[in-house]
């Protein structure tokens, strides 16, 4: 079961929105920071909600807490999981490269099905 | 604008025995997502209109004296100009986030979703599931990844895969922003509703659906015509292990099997009704008729086929049929724009069809008119207005 291998990247060639590629990269950096950050407010209001809910004041706790070596762990592997989510988009074009993909493979594509 | 669709995004997404459970994180990414893709529909959009009718297109008639001649005219204009660059970018990452977020709980899941659907398909199952390793996937289907799914639809990552089926089926609801419904069968249910209204005397014994995906589209006809035999095909075996173990957990009975939609292999004359949803756009300008000819050959005397999708072009003018057209340049459609000129009478008339038991109707959205909701169809989303468009050829 465990040697299911999950795809990440899409088969065909990713458009280029600006003149600048690096445009577009922002925008697919941006998205995926802001869904982060969404990720971080729910999380963050529900303990807010809950920790009210119970008349429970965190905010000493929360400035006098230091992680451990497992905890500092935990967070570094969650930090590197959060940049590949930012650069998605280096990944996906560096795929494209790697399997030849290009505009023009997809229009002859796109030719061959419609025509 | 907003608000009315809005209204939509409360119902959440049905729960049944292989729907993946995102964890409260994922979950939050998952509905940031469909925010983000509701916010280019209501925020972006309108922009997008009003810069053409209000900027582009005067500017051109001003330059040349007459119109844009079709949308790839509007096209040619409207890829040059920076807030259309920005919406057509947008749309793109809104995907990729989409299946995105969607793979972090399969992956995650993933030995439990096997192991599920596993038990689901052995055992005494009430429909049955076949897959034929041997079948040449079409190259319409596999040739780049529809819709951007990783993966796509013919995906297999080693036995028992059922990656393709979990994705789709949450993906899919977050991409109608749950506007199909909290089981996506919208487009079946309103299919199955439209016949047994229009035609109350017609009682199938055997239905087929093409294309099945997870089934989400086919279960509506097991529900709405219970005598018949139900039977769905589709060209992806991860796809149809998830499709049968989903129908078993939710107690319906759907005879599953890996065919292609064009040579079927079933005997001539076997189904009284044959359904398809969404899944003309998704073939090529030579599997549309042979599936049209497939479908004249399977069905019996009386028998009759309906196949749903977005509207044709003819339907809505020309700047909703450039925007619609974005889905082929930028969201891996490559048959969207092309199938939507396709004459669909005429290739059903070439396959053999009578020129009178042949037409396009509006099969009212079922789950819209159940629930109330009144909205017009806007181009750049994919959820119908208060109808889905039908092709109904009889034998």
């Amino acid at each position: 079961m465990s040697d299911i291998k999950v795809k990440r990247s899409v088969k065909g060639h990713r458009p280029q929105f600006f003149e600048d590629r690096e445009i577009d990269r922002l925008h697919g950096m941006v998205m995926a920071m802001a869904t982060e950050m969404a990720v971080l407010y729910q999380r963050i209001d529900t303990m807010e909600r809950i920790v009210a809910a119970k008349g429970v004041v965190l905010r000493e706790e929360l400035e006098r807490y230091a992680p451990d070596a497992a905890a500092e762990g935990e967070r570094e592997r969650w930090r590197q999981k959060f940049l590949d989510r930012i650069f998605y988009l280096y990944r996906e074009e560096l795929d494209d490269r790697l399997s030849r993909e290009d505009e023009a493979a997809y229009g002859r594509f796109l030719d061959e099905i419609s025509r | 604008m907003g608000e009315q669709s809005n209204f939509f995004y409360s119902v959440p997404q049905a729960r049944h025995g292989m729907l993946v459970e995102p964890d409260r994180d994922e979950l939050a990414r998952q509905e940031f997502v469909r925010g983000f893709k509701a916010y280019i529909q209501s925020g972006i959009v309108p922009g997008v209109h009003a810069t053409y009718h209000n900027e582009v297109r005067p500017a051109f008639e001003k330059r040349t004296g007459r119109a844009p001649r079709d949308r790839h005219e509007i096209r040619t204009l409207m890829v040059q100009h920076p807030l259309f660059r920005t919406y057509a970018s947008l749309q793109r990452v809104s995907q990729e986030l989409l299946w995105d977020t969607v793979l972090d709980s399969v992956e995650r899941e993933l030995p439990v979703l096997v192991a599920r659907a596993n038990s689901r398909n052995a055992g005494k199952p009430l429909g049955s599931l076949s897959l034929n390793p041997d079948l040449a996937l079409p190259k319409y289907a596999v040739g780049v990844d529809i819709h951007c799914m990783p993966g796509g639809y013919g995906g297999e990552g080693g036995a028992g895969d059922v990656t393709a089926g979990a994705l789709y089926d949450r993906g899919v609801y977050l991409y109608a922003l749950g506007m199909m419904g909290p089981m996506n069968d919208d487009i079946g249910g309103s299919a199955a509703k439209f016949v047994r209204d229009r035609y109350p005397n017609f009682k199938p014994k055997r239905i087929l659906d093409l294309g099945c995906t997870v089934g989400h589209s086919t279960l509506p006809f097991v529900d709405a015509f219970p005598e018949a035999e139900v039977y769905a095909i589709d060209i992806g075996p991860s796809l149809l292990r998830y499709a049968h173990a989903r129908a078993e957990s939710l107690g319906k009975r759907v005879h599953f099997s890996q065919r292609d939609a064009a040579a079927t292999g079933f005997p001539d004359g076997h189904f009284d009704l044959i359904v398809s949803s969404i899944l003309f756009h998704e073939t090529s300008k030579k599997a549309l008729p042979a599936i049209i000819r497939e479908c004249h050959r399977l069905l019996s005397p009386g028998g009759m086929a309906v196949h749903g999708d977005l509207p044709p072009f003819w339907a809505m003018d020309e700047f909703n049929q450039f925007m619609l057209d974005c889905e082929t340049f930028y969201n891996n459609e490559p048959y969207w724009g092309a199938m939507r000129e396709v004459d669909q009478v005429a290739e059903s008339i070439k396959a053999g069809f009578a020129k009178e038991s042949v037409e396009f109707c509006m099969a009212p959205s079922a789950y819209r008119s159940a629930a109330g909701h009144d909205r017009d169809f806007q181009a750049g989303e994919f959820a119908p207005g208060n109808a889905w468009q039908v092709l109904v050829t009889r034998k």
